[in-house]
């Protein structure tokens, strides 16, 4: 996630804008990290004819682990809040893009545990006119630690906070590590492409249940195969879909994967190799197949 | 985000692709073209090095076999680098393929048995 502010009002200040965003967006899906990202950003910013200056933060997460990276280019800082708290993440603020040639910095390394949510906003929610900016950030500060989700974040800000007349506009984005849910219940349209989101989420159910790296890369293994089986034979007229379940008692897990396709297991060699697969690293597996769908039922013992 | 990234080189006369992230159902297929594209006819081998390959599924399995085919009847060599601990070694070891599969564990165990 990213937030930014240009200096400036008025058209001009927004196509900046959407210039900045098309450039951070493009950066960062080659890959870079917060800091790159930003740097790279600011070099785009000095080639433009007449710049402006404008401050970002930018965070990247990482699901399965919690690993926050965050970086600002004279950005305020951002906030994490959970358990009733709220901290100040104190990462080290490089200069606004557009203000000092060949800026570079450092990702700040941190973590957002399970459950907390990551706040950034921009001045305009903070700054008050006679009030020092360490103070409205304090008092920022204790309005949302009491927040439970990202909305909650977001409603105690702006109900606060912009009771007053704000001179300024106000942007706002909040980013939780949602808690891990005891049971799993995930309903994915029936592309390949909804296969690595399944592993993700699996991978950290798995971890969080005390799931070695061999048991985690087994069951991800099986878990993916079966849904593949379930993308490559769906064949209903309308938007297909397929269904995973993830239990887990006395140390073992139950995967249920349903489709609504017939198996033909047989047609391709590759289909048997993910069967076989399947089959190899869970302890059970039943496939049953009906008019309605199949249905994949895995069971494995995890060692913790 | 990109599943997987590919970064293509050449040694002496063989292409060495290192294949990072993942690769499944979803790009698989592509992969393998993109593989047997970059392995030119004056190529003797194409070095597939998956050492640092976080999710290998059936349809990578699959595309391994096909590649090796296609190679083979251009009269040119695959060679895998898939250490014995890596992630793309569980799913040959998982599919009961590992022993149909030649593997090496190093880039330069694969440069050396090609030359």
């Amino acid at each position: 996630v990213a937030i930014g502010d240009v200096v400036g009002h008025g058209v001009r200040a927004a196509a900046f804008m959407g210039q900045l965003r098309t450039a951070l967006r493009a950066y960062a899906l080659e890959g870079h990290g917060p800091a790159r990202t930003l740097e790279l950003v600011d070099h785009y910013v000095q080639t433009m004819p007449d710049f402006s200056m404008a401050t970002a933060a930018y965070a990247v997460l990482d699901p399965e682990t919690g690993a926050l990276a965050v970086a600002s280019s004279g950005h305020l800082p951002a906030i994490i809040v959970g358990y009733g708290e709220a901290r100040l993440v104190s990462f080290p603020v490089e200069p606004p893009l557009g203000a000092v040639a060949y800026a570079s910095g450092e990702d700040y390394e941190t973590r957002l545990a399970i459950g907390e949510t990551l706040f950034f906003y921009t001045d305009g929610l903070v700054e008050r006119r006679g009030v020092p900016l360490t103070d409205s950030i304090d008092e920022l500060l204790q309005i949302v630690a009491p927040a439970a989700s990202a909305e909650e974040v977001c409603r105690l800000a702006i109900e606060q906070l912009a009771l007053e007349e704000l001179p300024d506009d106000v942007a706002i984005v909040a980013l939780q590590n949602c808690e891990i849910p005891a049971d799993l219940h995930l309903r994915m349209p029936a592309n390949p492409g909804a296969l690595a989101s399944v592993r993700r989420i699996l991978r950290r159910w798995l971890r969080h249940l005390g799931a070695g790296d061999d048991d985690t890369t087994e069951i991800t293994l099986a878990v993916s195969e079966a849904c593949a089986n379930a993308v490559e034979h769906a064949y209903s007229p309308a938007p297909a879909e397929f269904e995973v379940r993830a239990s887990a008692s006395d140390g073992e897990v139950t995967i249920v994967v349903r489709d609504t396709g017939r198996w033909r297991a047989s047609r391709h060699r590759d289909r048997g190799r993910g069967l076989k697969i399947i089959n190899a690293a869970m302890d059970a597996v039943e496939v049953s197949s009906a008019a309605a769908g199949t249905e994949v039922v895995m069971r494995r013992g995890i060692h913790r | 985000v990109k599943l997987a990234d590919l970064q293509l080189s050449s040694r002496d006369r063989a292409v060495v692709a290192r294949v990072t992230g993942e690769i499944d159902l979803s790009n698989a297929g592509y992969l393998e073209r993109t593989l047997l594209e970059a392995t030119r006819n004056d190529t003797i081998s194409l070095v597939v090095d998956l050492s640092e390959l976080d999710y290998l599924d059936s349809a990578g399995i699959q595309i391994i076999y096909r590649i090796r085919e296609s190679l083979r009847s251009r009269g040119q060599i695959l060679a895998l680098v898939i250490p014995s601990t890596s992630p793309a070694n569980a799913a040959l070891r998982l599919a009961g393929v590992d022993r149909h599969v030649d593997t090496v564990e190093t880039i330069d165990d694969a440069l050396r048995g090609s030359a």
